[in-house]
């Protein structure tokens, strides 16, 4: 369950980071976002890929949850990219939720 | 005319990549069911599923009172605990009084049963993926060959790919995310699914191909070995199970292997009472964690000796260890502690090792372990593809058009024809009969997975399910040379899809393996290597219907007008 937090925790991660990129920006945005927008998600995306370091090192160790961050966060992204290409905005806004999911799967564990 | 850097990179990628890919495919294919092995080692053998299992000192007093009574006067007797979480087979062996090595294999439920399954089992995609099934390495038996040089040929060569792959790619941050499935080239959807997969999951392929060549790096650049063996090995010990595989290489830079006795074998002394083995057992895995075996020699004998094996590989620990535990089986003394202090060159190796066989951190662990495996896997099947769409076009010569023709086919025969091989070996380890089994056959936890090359009617088990394999490939190989290679695609993906999908299907032909009477019994190993078939199959009949569609499925819609940038409108 922790890889589960941990996965939507990267796949939200991921989805703030994917939303502000260059190319995709008007593929999720109907008006342009701001500057401030923008710095926020930066901040959010980073800050969660960071984050789900936590419940794989509450699932494992360090070392072994390190080794199983590097590849959820490889997992997780193409979990994103692939369903992007068909539905941007939705598999965007899924980010959100997961990013709740996750909390509260880290919650009930 | 002078070329630049890009230019030079890209050449290597192209060529490396495709050359070495059709052997890539099939290795990273095989390498990446091989992070289960054991649960399909498990899943091929009908007398462990759904049985309810001994607790551990259950099954170490279990094996303890049967090796009593077949062999009460044996010089030595060996326990190879099963690993109840994947595949938990029971094997116990012991020395005849020539001295000659017996072994059975045991379900671990107390009632006696014999597993009469001998299998290469999941053990094939393990050894398939470096050697190909030709023989490798047995010390004592000296049957190397060269075939292990090709995986390590392409090993170099996939690294090469990676970071020539980084160098051409130029947009790495800027297509991160990027995946335009509706280009109107079909290159461009192509290039971009290499890159995604290629860029997403780099980190893990880099770390599992560095680690797959280092920590076997004597055997592809064995002049240190070769050096080494000029002095005096370590004295063999008498009886040691004619092992083939990996074992024997490490049993020879590791005086620590499980089986061998420090000092070797010596002559039974008198009868005399031996404290309870059970006591010494668990006193050795409250040190060393779980084992993985033991060995007692001249037991019930004043100079009886018992050795525990500390676990090879630990789910706490990614490197592996070689732990080892000595007692006095009089006195019940520790005569030797763990904590042995391997070489460095040893620890360096079982490091490695750890990290690419992925024994530690559970299922969990090992979900991870597959999933970016079967990244890399598409990763190169689309490169591989990407060769033929980006040049069938602009063949500039009949010469060139005849390789490009060549290359689709081969490509056809790579990836399908593996994908169907794999497969077809599934049905085989499900639906060859059982009394085809050689019982004495193969070494204590399964075969180890090389073609014999014997005739039909000498074949055993394990023979015939390599058969199947190597059969399977070369009817897919052919057929991808007789069909049109846009047919061969569908045809195999949609065979593929359909062996896959009928995995559950077919353990309603064999007792024991319905995947219905296995809920119920709560076998989740057994049942989860069914599904995941399944669910695989599912996923090779989306592509099949995908590929059929992909000649005419261009519509028109997509073709005229600019790309729609915003889904708001």
């Amino acid at each position: 369950m922790y890889l589960v937090s941990a996965f939507l925790c990267a796949y939200a991660g991921f989805a703030a980071l994917c939303s502000i990129t260059t190319r995709n920006v008007p593929l999720v945005w109907t008006t342009p976002p701001t500057r401030a927008v923008v710095r926020a998600l930066r901040v959010a995306g980073y800050l969660l890929l960071a984050l789900s370091w936590l419940p794989c090192y509450l699932s494992w160790d360090v070392p072994m949850g390190t080794a199983a961050w590097a590849m959820n966060l490889s997992a997780s992204a193409l979990a994103l990219v692939f369903p992007f290409a068909y539905a941007p905005r939705r598999s965007v806004q899924a980010g959100g939720v997961a990013a709740l999911l996750a909390g509260l799967v880290l919650l009930v564990n | 005319m002078e070329k630049s850097f890009t230019n030079r990179m890209d050449w290597l990628h192209t060529w490396f990549g495709l050359i070495l890919g059709w052997l890539a495919f099939a290795l990273f294919l095989t390498g990446t069911i091989s992070v289960f092995w054991m649960e399909i080692s498990h899943w091929a053998q009908p007398e462990l599923h759904g049985a309810k299992m001994l607790s551990t000192p259950a099954t170490v007093q279990y094996s303890l009172d049967y090796l009593r009574k077949v062999a009460p006067d044996s010089k030595r007797w060996n326990v190879y605990m099963p690993d109840f979480e994947r595949h938990p087979l029971l094997v116990l062996s012991w020395l005849d009084e020539d001295d000659a090595q017996h072994f059975v294999r045991l379900v671990p439920d107390g009632s006696g049963r014999e597993v009469t399954t001998v299998t290469n089992g999941g053990r094939f995609f393990v050894d398939f993926h470096w050697t190909f099934n030709r023989v490798v390495p047995d010390l004592q038996g000296r049957t190397f060959g060269w075939a292990y040089m090709l995986s390590g040929l392409v090993g170099m060569a996939f690294l090469i790919g990676s970071i020539t792959g980084l160098v051409i790619h130029k947009k790495i941050f800027r297509n991160f995310f990027t995946f335009r499935h509706d280009a109107k080239v079909a290159q461009t959807r192509w290039l971009d699914a290499h890159n995604v997969l290629g860029v997403l999951a780099w980190p893990f392929l880099f770390m599992i191909v560095l680690s797959g060549l280092v920590f076997y790096c004597y055997l592809y650049i064995p002049t240190g070995m070769q050096v080494a063996a000029r002095y005096p090995a370590p004295p063999r010990v008498a009886g040691v199970p004619n092992v083939g595989g990996p074992g024997m290489l490490w049993a020879r830079i590791s005086s620590a292997a499980p089986w061998s006795i420090a000092g070797g074998l010596t002559e039974p002394g008198n009868p005399a009472p031996n404290v309870p083995i059970i006591d010494l057992f668990v006193q050795a895995q409250e040190k060393m964690g779980p084992l993985s075996g033991f060995a007692v020699s001249n037991p019930n004998r004043d100079n009886a000796i018992v050795r525990f094996g500390g676990p090879r590989a630990r789910p706490d620990v990614i490197t592996f260890s070689s732990e080892n535990m000595i007692f006095d089986g009089v006195a019940g003394r520790v005569i030797s502690p763990p904590g042995n202090r391997p070489f460095t060159v040893q620890t360096i190796t079982n490091m490695f090792a750890g990290i690419h066989f992925g024994f530690y951190g559970g299922t969990a662990m090992r979900i991870l372990y597959f999933l970016c495996g079967a990244a890399g896997t598409i990763m190169i099947a689309t490169g591989l593809v990407m060769f033929t769409t980006k040049r069938r076009a602009m063949a500039h010569s009949a010469a060139a058009g005849r390789f490009y023709a060549f290359v689709e086919r081969m490509n056809v025969a790579a990836v399908g024809g593996a994908l169907f091989a794999c497969a077809s070996y599934l049905w085989a380890l499900r639906l060859l009969p059982q009394s085809l089994s050689d019982p004495s056959g193969g070494f204590f936890d399964g075969v180890y997975a090389s073609l014999r090359f014997v005739p039909l009617d000498q074949a055993v088990r394990s023979d015939l399910e390599l058969y199947m394999f190597w059969l399977a490939w070369g009817v897919a190989t052919v057929h991808a040379f007789v069909r049109v290679p846009h047919k061969a695609w569908t045809e195999q993906l949609a065979a593929t899809a359909a062996l896959c999908i009928g995995l559950p299907a077919i353990g309603y032909l064999v007792p024991n393996c319905d995947i219905g009477s296995m809920i119920k019994a709560g076998d989740w190993k057994m049942v989860a290597v069914d599904l995941s078939g399944l669910s695989i199959g599912l996923m090779l009949a989306w592509t099949a219907w995908k590929v059929s569609g992909r000649r005419v499925g261009v519509r028109v819609d997509k073709l005229v007008g600019a790309h729609v940038l915003s889904p708001a409108e």
